[in-house]
């Protein structure tokens, strides 16, 4: 005769299987299985049962439903957007937060330099001159080499480029005005109240008038002027002319020198 | 789309307990209209029943989420290879949840859990004490639940929480629906039991 081991299962007790039915239960009424089924249905369902306030299985049963369906993870987001999942009230605060920020920006370009002196705020300096097409786009310089080689052709250094204002200016005026975008009109409301704090056009500054000198500023003495000075030195007696005729007489000096060596130089290496 | 609609009609006047066969039929037949309506229903069975398998970490259902997208991910991969074997289409979605939340278990792992923004708007949801309270009691279910043996768990699990009809729960179970209904009778009965027990002591 085999014994059973300490622990062992004892035959004779009641199986513990857990599927199927238990021996030592009683066959359960019909009635009450189909108001198990019932309740079981409502519970899944969220309908209210009866057993509810007495049963504390019912009950926890009816916790754990609860808690595994209230989160938004259940609900599928749509493409259509008319299902307001977690994003949708970002997507719905997203209007407003844009024209806010748009309009911050929009007061600010229009109080910076940039868009100040594009819209007229701030009188341009017409009387600086631009620099031609040609200087833009710098000629390229040819350098002969001092041995005979081949020229060599370089590149100057262009310059810095010039901030293209006129076609900005262009572009802003070809842009077509929305007269129903807030953005667009709270740009205008902007840009016309800091007309109204601005100026347009800066008046000229008033130049002093022109007073004529009520005395002659006292010229520095000559070298004619000066005693012991030669007669040829004194030469031009008129005030005025005596500059120019002193230039053109040194002019004509060296003009001549300049064909005298000329004459020298071709008399000694000339053919 | 008349047959969508019929499919549609047949499981939403079925109180739950109908079928998704028809849908299945159109989703496989490749009609894009069925699949979207066949996930709708599907997706939120599968994420209860996720997260009354999976539980909270950290005291979110992110992990549970995440199995139940990764179920329904490969609910769509299958969909294709899917064959009417007089089985319900459910017992195909919970044959995969099954495999994927054993997966989860092997590889219990404890991320990073994200958090919502901040809400910029009135929380119509319930309070603290409310949450608190609601947490505490599914957590108790959730261990009286364990201790019931593994069949019966399963089958509550699918009858209350993924809310399956008991024709269906006994097709992923490979019961009949008469086994079903005698073994929810007994499990019901024992979690009273447990319930008391635990209430007296």
């Amino acid at each position: 005769m085999t014994e059973r081991s300490h622990g062992a299962p004892d035959p004779a007790g009641r199986a513990h299987s857990g599927t199927g039915p238990e021996p030592a239960d009683p066959a359960p009424d019909p009635a009450e299985l189909s108001r198990t089924d019932a309740l079981l249905d409502a519970l899944a369902a969220g309908r209210p049962v009866e057993q509810d306030a007495g049963d504390p299985a019912v009950h926890l049963l009816r916790a754990l439903v609860a808690d595994t369906s209230a989160a938004p993870a259940l609900r599928l987001l749509k493409g259509g957007g008319d299902d307001p999942g977690p994003s949708g009230g970002a997507r719905r605060r997203r209007g407003p937060r844009t024209i806010v920020a748009l309009g911050v920006v929009g007061a600010v370009l229009a109080t910076t330099g940039v868009a100040a002196a594009g819209s007229g705020l701030v009188a341009t300096d017409a009387a600086s001159p631009r620099p031609a097409a040609e200087d833009r786009h710098p000629t390229p310089v040819v350098v002969t080499h001092p041995a005979g080689g081949a020229p060599e052709r370089t590149v100057a250094r262009p310059s810095a480029p010039e901030p293209r204002r006129g076609p900005a200016r262009a572009s802003r005026q070809r842009r077509p005005e929305r007269p129903d975008d807030p953005v667009d009109e709270s740009i205008r409301e902007l840009r016309k109240r800091l007309d109204g704090l601005l100026p347009t056009r800066r008046p000229a500054r008033p130049r002093p008038p022109a007073v004529p000198p009520r005395f002659k500023i006292p010229r520095p003495p000559s070298a004619q002027s000066l005693p012991g000075a030669t007669a040829q030195a004194a030469e031009p007696a008129v005030e005025g002319a005596e500059g120019t005729a002193g230039e053109e007489t040194g002019t004509e000096r060296r003009i001549a020198e300049i064909e005298r060596r000329a004459h020298g130089y071709l008399d000694r290496y000339g053919p | 789309m008349r047959l969508l609609r019929s499919a549609e009609r047949e499981r939403a006047g079925g109180d739950g307990g109908g079928d998704l066969k028809e849908l299945a039929r159109l989703a496989v037949a490749g009609d894009g209209d069925a699949v979207e309506v066949l996930i709708g229903h599907v997706r939120p069975m599968v994420v209860r029943y996720c997260r009354a398998r999976l539980g909270r970490v950290s005291g979110q259902y992110h992990i549970a989420d995440d199995v139940a997208q990764e179920v329904c991910i490969a609910v769509l991969s299958a969909l294709p290879r899917y064959r009417d074997m007089g089985r319900p289409f459910a017992a195909f979605v919970f044959g995969i949840a099954a495999h994927k939340i054993a997966d989860a278990l092997r590889s219990a792992v404890r991320a990073a859990v994200p958090t919502e923004d901040l809400p910029d708007g009135p929380d119509d949801r319930p309070g603290p004490e409310e949450t608190v309270v609601r947490y505490i009691e599914a957590q108790r279910a959730r261990d009286l639940l364990t201790r019931l043996p593994e069949h019966q768990r399963e089958l509550v699990l699918l009858r209350v929480v993924a809310g399956l009809s008991a024709e269906e729960t006994g097709n992923v179970l490979g019961m009949s629906a008469g086994a079903v209904r005698v073994a929810q009778h007994r499990a019901l009965a024992r979690l009273r039991a447990m319930a008391g027990e635990e209430s007296i002591a």
